[in-house]
């Protein structure tokens, strides 16, 4: 159902200070490493879509889901961002795009794709922002509706990323990735508590979720990756 | 070895300096508070307790030690009580204050010998009175019958030329390796309590599952790197609900 409240942006939400990174950047880097490590994971299980979840909320996994699409969309022939954290919305502000129509939109049916899906002008990227607010997020992500979609956007995209709620915080990221065989990808940061991550690691594997392994978020220094850069300057 | 040991010495390698510091700052208190308490000197008189015996049996002579080594455990007793202080008070005078000094004895085992040791914050009143003690004792056992008892001073106790408390360097290194645990006791406990992540190369044995990538403090672009919305793609996935909206 969608909240009578409110439409699109109905909050004086504060302007949001993230943003993506330059691909030419030593920040853009360990997102290519993502990207390798993810291409090189057990073919057998391969999945084109990507859950990025995290134990608790600001552990960064919108910010890392949308920067890896950014990279990711350099080199692969299409590419389908997905803001399905329908409780806590962020794409849209990282994006600075509509938030609605969007995925709600979609999946109930009120709105078409084409007026959804938006191509990003970054590479092969399209974004699909979350769409009108509903009171029953956690019913939109487990319905049939949901699955069947992401399912055919795995097939017309190459690659399909989706930024989840915490696991904590909502059962959304292990329902999608298990209904549609996703792998996961569990962010993690320096402010993490180990007792959490450690639950919201035992939940995934309870409902038997394939948690590809662990993206740590704000660790080590990007002086690292600057190899290089400097003569491009 | 327990799985979680490892983690147990890196906890503690991470908060070496702590420790450390912490350790050395509690040494250096007791140091400090030991080396600024009053010293207290000990002098010593062995004396022998003799049972005197006209016989040449060995058997008898035999019997004789044995009472001796009795009566030297007896007469230790009586040389820590409260009586025989007061009197050796009174024999040295002048020289120091009663609660100053403190009298014990303490018999040399299966010997009829026995050490009469005397402490006093003044070394010279310490040796007073172990001196004066043996004499006190004999007056004692005179006056209390046991006439055949002779209390004879082996080795007269010298003036002492250190104390025997305080002990900085002893009361430091005690001090040391108290706080050396205590304070690895603190920082586990402070480790526990804060239920922080492992560190990056522990995660995947902490968890079970490879770290994929790190990513540090990210420069993220809020200027020539942007997405040039709004537009919308030329032609999208025909999902089913877009086909149950068609």
């Amino acid at each position: 159902m969608k909240d009578p409240s409110g439409g699109a942006e109905t909050k004086g939400r504060r302007r949001s200070r993230r943003g993506v990174v330059d691909p030419s950047h030593p920040s853009a880097e360990p997102f290519r490493s993502l990207r390798l490590a993810l291409e090189l994971r057990d073919g057998e299980r391969q999945s084109n879509i990507v859950v990025f979840t995290s134990a608790n909320p600001g552990e960064g996994k919108s910010t890392l889901a949308a920067n890896y699409a950014v990279v990711a969309a350099i080199n692969h022939p299409s590419v389908l961002l997905i803001d399905a954290d329908l409780r806590s919305p962020s794409l849209h502000d990282i994006f600075q795009a509509p938030r609605a129509p969007g995925l709600v939109d979609v999946v109930l049916g009120e709105a078409a794709p084409s007026a959804s899906h938006r191509a990003s002008g970054l590479g092969n990227l399209d974004v699909l922002t979350a769409g009108s607010r509903v009171l029953s997020g956690g019913d939109v992500m487990s319905s049939k509706r949901m699955r069947d979609f992401v399912e055919s956007a795995a097939v017309n995209y190459d690659l399909v990323i989706m930024d989840t709620p915490p696991i904590l915080s909502a059962a959304d990221a292990a329902t999608i990735a298990t209904g549609v065989h996703a792998d996961i990808v569990l962010v993690i940061d320096k402010s993490s508590r180990r007792r959490a991550v450690a639950r919201a690691l035992r939940e995934l594997e309870l409902v038997h979720a394939s948690v590809l392994g662990i993206a740590m978020n704000r660790e080590g220094s990007i002086a690292r990756y600057g190899y290089g850069y400097a003569y491009g300057a | 070895m327990n799985a979680a040991t490892p983690e147990l010495y890196r906890a503690l390698w991470r908060h070496r300096l702590t420790i450390l510091v912490m350790t050395v700052l509690a040494a250096g208190t007791a140091y400090y508070q030991s080396s600024q308490s009053q010293k207290v000197y000990r002098a010593s008189t062995l004396i022998r307790i003799e049972q005197p015996s006209s016989s040449s049996d060995p058997q008898q002579l035999g019997d004789a030690l044995g009472v001796a080594q009795h009566l030297a455990q007896t007469y230790a007793r009586i040389v820590s009580t409260e009586a025989i202080a007061s009197r050796v008070h009174a024999s040295l005078g002048s020289k120091g204050a009663h609660d100053e000094i403190s009298i014990n004895g303490a018999p040399v085992q299966d010997l009829e010998l026995m050490y009469i040791n005397a402490e006093s914050h003044n070394p010279s009143v310490a040796a007073a009175a172990a001196n004066a003690t043996p004499v006190v004792l004999r007056k004692f056992i005179a006056a209390t019958g046991g006439v055949r008892d002779k209390v004879v001073t082996i080795n007269p106790a010298a003036v002492p030329a250190s104390p025997v408390s305080p002990r900085p360097t002893r009361t430091a290194l005690l001090a040391l390796i108290l706080a050396l645990i205590v304070n690895a006791g603190l920082v586990l406990l402070f480790e526990f309590l804060r239920d922080r992540l492992p560190e990056p190369d522990e995660i995947e044995e902490a968890f079970g599952k490879p770290v994929l990538a790190t990513f540090p403090k990210l420069e993220l672009n809020q200027g020539s790197v942007r997405a040039k919305f709004p537009h919308n793609v030329a032609s999208v996935p025909q999902t089913h609900s877009a086909k149950e909206t068609a």
